[in-house]
């Protein structure tokens, strides 16, 4: 694994300018808009992408046939894709966490004691992301992928606004669940929130590594 | 080293149905014309498509059982595919190192070096040429057992592709275990390098025979009407009708050498033996 990492991090490299503009995005976001979270959403997200580019170079070319006569199992090219999105997302979440701390407390917008708290948020979304993006690309490819994407967003837009119909029909007061869930407290919740959203990824995981066992090349 | 047992696979209309073996201390050949099934025997042999039915065994392990590390024993060139060609040799030399625990660096840079391969150009800007040196230099750095290469020296012209057969001789002559089973479809390169042939037509192995006995003993005979009446067509494979009579191929030149005197006998290529066997029609 520690082999693919080090290629996505190569052909990462290789396309140094566009993450050069990425980071001075993230900086100017960072100097000139006042809602935070939006930058560190903005840029986790972006970070996750970072996988699916990987695959893109993957598949370009016919390069699965020759990356999987390598000694590289099907699971381990599966794991090794969400470890690097993890990885990539941390990473670029950790940089605009850096620069909107830097910039707003420069400009005096915003402090570390409000970022800091708020911005883990972001690590779950990430993971949730990333539950979602990975099987679609690696069952379809860069292109149908994004159809794929774009569809299943719908869906899950369709899945919500029917269950909230159906908590409308039904009369189930949300607000005091809500009340309910705020009671536990922030740490309790973020840390339930996590675990939650590990599970989906791992669940993911094992869809990605059977769409991966199925292929043929 | 390599056996495979009744392979069959369906894509659509293509069938294929192919048993081979590559023995330890062999270069085998696989020829055969465009979709006549090489490169999906290959593939089949690489795990790339699984098999509708029958058994691969590499070191008589099932290929359905391969791990990465039973991979590190296997050295792979593939016609239509490669590393990214985004990567450069400096980015690609980390990689192997990573994935293969026998990687000889110091063997691959100074071989880089020897035919002038740039470090740290992009590998799609390199020529074909350069392309297919590097493809065989990382299939033989990691002291692989056995090496598949599908069509190496396509597109290549006559020095490069000596030069790449010639780094596959030195790979065979390092260790008397080792094998090579190589597709092509340049008789040039296998009647120069492979101890046995296997000739696939239509998904089927037609032929299988050592290089040496092909070369020597088959041979085509060209016969009037009258000549092959009086033919003794016991070691008669094939025969194609002519304008002059009948061409024929056989297994035993010096038999009819000796025996019809007034005959005319050529020696048959792989070229000829592949034409005949695909063209011609069973006695």
């Amino acid at each position: 694994m520690k082999g693919l990492l080090i290629k996505d991090f190569k052909l990462m490299k290789n396309q140094g300018r566009s993450y050069i503009m990425i980071a001075l995005m993230c900086v100017i976001m960072g100097i000139s808009l006042d809602d935070w979270v939006f930058v560190v959403g903005y840029m986790t997200g972006i970070g996750g992408l970072f996988a699916l580019g990987s695959i893109s170079y993957d598949e370009f070319d016919n390069g699965y046939s020759f990356l999987f006569s390598l000694p590289v199992t099907r699971r381990g090219y599966a794991v090794e894709k969400y470890g690097f999105g993890i990885l990539m997302g941390v990473c670029t979440w950790l940089f605009a966490l850096v620069t909107v701390i830097v910039t707003g407390s420069l400009r005096q917008t915003v402090t570390v004691k409000e970022v800091l708290p708020q911005a883990g948020i972001f690590l779950p979304v990430l993971l949730i992301l990333m539950a979602v993006m990975l099987p679609f690309h690696l069952k379809y490819g860069g292109e149908k992928g994004r159809i794929a994407i774009f569809i299943c967003f719908g869906a899950f837009f369709v899945i919500v606004f029917v269950m909230k119909k159906l908590v409308d029909v039904s009369r189930i007061n949300v607000s005091s669940v809500i009340s309910r869930l705020s009671e536990m407290g922030v740490g309790v919740l973020y840390l339930l929130i996590f675990a939650v959203s590990l599970v989906i990824l791992l669940i993911s995981l094992r869809i990605s590594i059977g769409i991966m066992e199925k292929k043929e090349f | 080293m390599l056996v495979i047992e009744q392979l069959r696979k369906q894509y659509g209309s293509f069938n294929l149905d192919c048993s081979l073996e590559v023995k330890p201390g062999y270069v085998t050949g696989l020829i055969g014309q465009n979709g006549a099934g090489k490169s999906t025997t290959l593939k089949a042999i690489l795990g790339l498509i699984s098999a509708d039915s029958g058994i691969i065994t590499v070191q008589g392990k099932d290929i359905r059982e391969f791990d990465g590390k039973d991979k590190q024993d296997i050295g792979v060139v593939l016609a239509d595919s490669g590393f990214s060609g985004y990567l450069t040799i400096d980015d690609i030399v980390p990689v192997l190192e990573n994935l293969y625990e026998s990687f000889d660096r110091e063997f691959f840079l100074k071989k880089v070096k020897h035919f002038e391969l740039p470090r740290n150009k992009k590998l799609k800007e390199f020529s074909t040429g350069m392309r297919a040196k590097l493809k065989v230099l990382t299939a033989i750095s990691h002291q692989a057992t056995l090496l598949i290469l599908d069509e190496p020296t396509v597109g290549l012209d006559v020095i490069a592709r000596d030069e790449l057969l010639e780094m596959l001789r030195e790979f065979m002559e390092q260790d008397g275990e080792r094998a090579i089973l190589i597709s092509s479809h340049i008789s040039g390169d296998l009647e120069g390098l492979c101890d046995d042939l296997y000739m696939i037509h239509d998904g089927r192995i037609v032929l299988h025979e050592d290089t040496d006995v092909l070369l020597d003993q088959y041979a085509v005979l060209k016969a009037d009407e009258e000549q092959y009446a009086a033919l003794d067509k016991e070691y008669v494979i094939r025969r194609r009708k002519e304008k002059y009579g009948y061409r024929i191929l056989t297994n035993q030149r010096q038999y009819y050498v000796e025996n019809y005197p007034k005959l005319i006998i050529e020696k048959a290529g792989i070229d000829e033996v592949i034409t005949m066997m695909v063209r011609g029609e069973a006695v």
